[in-house]
């Protein structure tokens, strides 16, 4: 195995999912373009020296459809040599995306490369793409579909999570990220979206509401309570689940990762690679796992994926000295502290998704740079950082500062 | 405004009385916004019109007896088209203070202003109704477009067209957003790009007029639809709305982008900044809804007036053509068929003869850029090489396409007089040598006896002459398009300003518009003139100069140019430049190149 280094790492803000959203005007392409034009531009980089770039892209159709990442290459105007791999693993596409461009060095195939990803949730929604898991009655059936914030429902239920304390995590989660914008801990790795006159659309996380309290958050109303009676989700996930009653519908948009428009991208390479280019690696990838779990709950992958990815480096989680596990939903974090004994005080310590919001292809990404980031604000040494996917899946990385 | 809103509460009887625009509120409480600049054949989009349109359309906002408003002009047309100013001819930067930043949000907001205003009138929940005497053009088909309805009144010579792209502009009144959601994108983008205008019977088939009716009918029609209670909802502000033909990711919209950008390159050879924006406004557009689409087509506006050639391609492109007869290429043997005067040689000159003659402005440029090919075809470069790039820089036509209309014969005998004064013997030497073999060795004189450098077979398209490589075998290494592109445009210029020099010519805004129209040199740089200030003076001498020591002397700049950039001086004033720039920088050229080749002589 040849060691794998993290040169550089850039993301954009986060534009809130929706029409109304700062980088709703802006193509997927533009958005991937624009973190890759970033990667090259701040590294001096001679582009002909990246062997392959690997996005995360979690619904590719339409404009994000094709081969997103060959054409950002094109796009960005980056050599003409240089590769482009579109993959989808859902919600855990970025921190994939990643992993497979880690793997293409590690395993001597590859000597510098880029993973990332991008997706804009106010263009191309969540399940535009298709897909046969809900749709096909021999599979839905026999698997138990339900929707993911169902999902997210019955791990709350399962697991005795009350309202007050998902909520509880989700103020919290706001007050850490605006803390961390006003100190400037994202600093490092934001980069602004501009548009084509090189004007700013948007150069900060767009979802953040930092004025939320539990109090506030009470008034909201659960989002997946009408859907799960009315639809029959309930009775299915009651079914899969014969000691769940009734499902506690605990989960609404305040403690819920937003959907949310952005990009991101690493920057890999060999130790040689890297020296060729004048380039200082950040980190070194120790291990890197991903594993299925039970797919009707959906979203328990935190859990195994992170004990893999641990027995995988030899370490325990007390190791690790920051965590970051993605903010799909309050209850995803809280049962995975919960399962490992992680404190909240090593646990997304500036906040995450349900403040900033989730743009699936890039998110695994994001916080893979945040927590970077964050290590060598506290000169720290190692961290893990984890997400859970639809269908069970999950996908982790550990890294070490050098 | 103030004014406005005051005389409009003044009662019932509300009229404004404006300049440009009148409105008057009538007494079943439909406004009449009528057009009429004083003084003028037309309507046209000016400052002073779109202040006053603006307080018009804030009235029927506003003004609660107001149930709907009722367009009109009072001209032989609607209105058709901008005054240029407005559109952005001022140097980018004059008169905005502050930061680079600051400056590009200021075209910003400006270039959104009326867009904005469109659609504060198209959302404002009063129905609109365009009543179109005669024609609408530009800015003026923009506002018929933002409206809720549109009749025209019967007319066999009404067309209706966005020709923007035309002058190297681009649509920024919501066109670009409002037409394709309104007749697809497979019909909109021959109007946007091509200046595709349409007929009334056309315009009515396509979706653009909802009626037809006799001018007696016009004024009951537009008030008897508002008063049957006519929507004031645009279709593409109705939840239900699907993009006539679908939008860029479906099979048939799909086909319009995907085929669409290839005709574009095969149209512009990528030489078309306002084409490739309109077409990326189209296509962004098109997947938002209608308040950003109109964002993005503001931002493309903006990047195009930005765009430091647009200043000079506007200039140009929307000079007169009638003022540039001389420099066309006439049709042989006939006064009459001036309408060769379209920008058309490319596809026409085939059919016509140079006779402009050696010695006249347009026959040496273009000679210089010919005999520029034949030289780089004697270098040993590949003849398709030479054609592919001659058309890559923007020229209408390639160079050895052109020798064969020029004659060979004709080339060959005119090389020594009239096209290479700094020549040395060898450079003439050899293009006469190759000119030589093409006409005595091989018989081929050009278009009109047996073909030149291409055959030109009676049924089908000219191809190069297939022995043409045997003959003059290709070298191993071929030189990039690169290489080869400011060669056939320096030498082109150069030409011309040895021609300002001579006093061939002295007005460099009427020359640089007739190099465009009348013999297609490249419409993106503006002109040879504008090209060379773009370059600047100084580096352009260097550029020539460099090129002199690498393909020879005929490149060795010129006594004026090399003043000029002594002086730094360019051939276009650098503030007086906006649209006034026209008179006051081109009327004294001639005084100016005076002053340059003959001041200080004497220290």
């Amino acid at each position: 195995m040849v060691d794998c280094f993290i040169y550089d790492s850039v993301r954009s803000p986060r534009g809130r999912g929706t029409k109304e959203g700062s980088l709703h005007e802006l193509t997927t392409l533009e958005l991937a373009t624009q973190v890759l034009a970033a990667v090259r531009d701040r590294n001096n980089l001679d582009t002909s020296c990246i062997d392959d770039v690997v996005l995360g892209v979690a619904e590719p159709i339409g404009e994000a459809g094709g081969n997103l990442a060959r054409v950002a290459v094109l796009n960005a105007e980056y050599d003409q040599g240089v590769g482009g791999l579109q993959i989808s693993r859902l919600c855990a596409s970025g921190l994939e995306a990643v992993n497979i461009a880690v793997a293409k060095v590690a395993s001597g195939q590859a000597e510098m490369t880029i993973g990332g990803g991008a997706e804009s949730m106010s263009r191309i929604g969540m399940g535009a793409s298709g897909g046969s898991w809900s749709t096909d009655p021999g599979v839905a059936l026999k698997t138990y579909f339900v929707p993911i914030g169902i999902g997210a429902d019955l791990i709350a239920t399962l697991h005795d999570l009350s309202r007050n304390r998902v909520d509880e995590y989700a103020v919290e989660s706001q007050r850490r990220a605006k803390a961390a914008w006003d100190r400037g801990y994202f600093d490092r790795s934001i980069i602004p979206v501009n548009d084509i006159n090189g004007l700013a659309l948007l150069d900060r996380d767009e979802n953040l509401r930092p004025d939320a309290t539990v109090e506030s958050l009470a008034h909201l109303k659960p989002s997946f309570a009408g859907m799960g009676k009315l639809f029959g989700f309930d009775s299915v996930a009651r079914q899969r689940y014969p000691m769940v009653d009734s499902v506690n519908h605990v989960h609404h948009p305040g403690n819920s990762a937003g959907p949310a428009d952005g990009a991101a991208a690493i920057l890999l390479g060999s130790k040689a690679a890297g020296e060729r280019l004048g380039l200082h690696p950040r980190a070194r990838i120790r291990a890197f796992a991903t594993v299925g779990s039970e797919p009707c709950v959906a979203l328990t992958g935190g859990a195994p994926v992170m004990t893999k990815v641990l027995r995988r480096a030899r370490m325990v989680a007390d190791d690790v000295d920051l965590f970051e596990l993605n903010e799909t939903f309050s209850s995803v974090v809280l049962l995975v502290m919960q399962q490992l004994g992680i404190g909240h005080d090593k646990m997304n310590v500036n906040g995450g998704a349900i403040a900033m919001g989730h743009p699936p292809g890039a998110g695994g990404a994001m916080i893979l740079g945040t927590v970077l980031d964050e290590l060598e604000r506290r000169n720290l040494g190692t961290a893990l950082a984890a997400i859970c996917g639809g269908m069970g899946m999950g996908v982790a990385t550990i890294i070490e500062r050098i | 405004m103030d004014a406005g809103r005051l005389m409009s509460m003044d009662g019932w009887g509300t009229s404004l009385s404006m300049r440009n625009v009148r409105y008057h509120v009538e007494d079943d409480g439909i406004a009449i916004i009528t057009w009429d600049l004083p003084g003028r054949a037309t309507n046209i989009l000016t400052p002073d019109s779109m202040d006053e349109f603006r307080i018009a359309i804030e009235n029927v906002v506003e003004d609660r007896g107001v149930t709907g408003a009722i367009l009109r002009s009072c001209k032989k047309d609607f209105i058709v088209g901008m005054q240029l100013p407005a559109a952005g001819l001022e140097l980018p930067g004059e008169g905005i203070a502050g930061s680079e930043r600051e400056r590009i949000q200021a075209f910003y907001n400006n270039a959104l202003e009326f867009s904005m205003l469109l659609r504060r009138m198209e959302k404002c929940d009063k129905p609109f109704v365009a009543a179109i005497y005669g024609s609408a053009f530009g800015v003026g088909l923009e506002i018929c477009l933002a409206c809720h309805y549109r009749i025209a009144c019967t007319s066999s010579e009404a067309c209706y067209g966005l020709p923007e792209a035309g002058i190297g502009l681009m649509q920024s009144g919501g066109g670009t957003q409002r037409l394709p959601r309104l007749i697809g994108a497979g019909a909109a983008v021959p109007m946007l790009l091509y200046e595709k205008t349409l007929s009334q019977q056309q315009a009515l088939e396509a979706g653009i007029l909802d009626k037809i009716v006799t001018a007696e009918e016009l004024a009951g029609e537009a008030r008897g639809w508002i008063l049957r209670g006519g929507s004031p909802v645009q279709p593409w502000d109705r939840r239900s709305f699907q993009i006539p033909g679908g939008g860029p990711y479906s099979t048939e919209g799909g086909r319009v982008f995907n085929i669409g950008n290839a005709i574009l390159r095969k149209k512009t050879y990528g030489n078309h900044a306002a084409r490739e924006y309109i077409m990326s406004a189209v296509y962004e557009g098109l997947l938002v809804p209608m308040d950003q689409a109109l964002r993005i087509e503001g931002r493309y506006v903006t990047k195009l007036r930005l765009n430091l050639n647009t200043q000079s391609v506007i200039r140009s492109l929307s000079f007169p053509r009638r003022r540039l007869g001389r420099y066309r290429l006439r049709p042989r043997g006939s006064q009459k068929d001036q309408v060769a005067e379209g920008i058309v040689i490319a596809g026409r000159v085939r059919h016509v003869g140079i006779e402009d003659g050696p010695g006249l402005f347009t026959w040496r440029c273009l000679a210089a850029y010919v005999l520029e090919g034949v030289a780089v075809l004697s270098e040993g470069v590949d003849p398709a090489l030479i054609e592919n790039t001659g058309k890559m820089t923007g020229m209408l036509r390639s160079p050895l396409a052109l020798a064969d209309e020029f004659g060979l014969d004709r080339l060959r005998d005119a090389i020594e007089d009239e096209f290479t004064p700094t020549s040395d013997e060898n450079e003439i030497a050899s293009l006469r040598a190759l000119l030589e073999r093409m006409v005595c060795e091989f018989g081929r004189k050009g278009t009109l006896v047996g073909g030149g450098f291409y055959d030109h077979p009676t049924k089908g398209k000219p191809r190069i002459w297939p022995s043409l490589v045997r003959v003059f075998p290709p070298q191993r290494e071929q030189p990039k398009p690169e290489r080869l592109k400011p060669r056939f445009l320096y030498i082109q210029a150069l030409e011309a300003s040895r021609c300002l020099e001579e006093g061939i010519i002295d007005d460099v805004c009427e020359a640089d518009a007739g190099a465009i129209q009348g013999w297609g040199f490249p419409s993106w740089t503006g002109g040879p003139f504008s090209f060379i200030d773009r370059i600047g003076s100084k580096e352009y001498c260097e550029a020539c100069e460099n090129l002199a020591s690498k393909y020879g002397r005929r490149f060795t700049p010129n006594a004026l140019l090399r003043r000029m950039a002594t002086k730094g001086s360019s051939f276009y004033n650098r503030t007086g430049s906006d649209a006034g720039g026209r008179s006051s920088s081109c009327s004294s050229t001639r005084d100016a190149v005076d002053e340059i080749l003959f001041t200080d002589r004497v220290d």
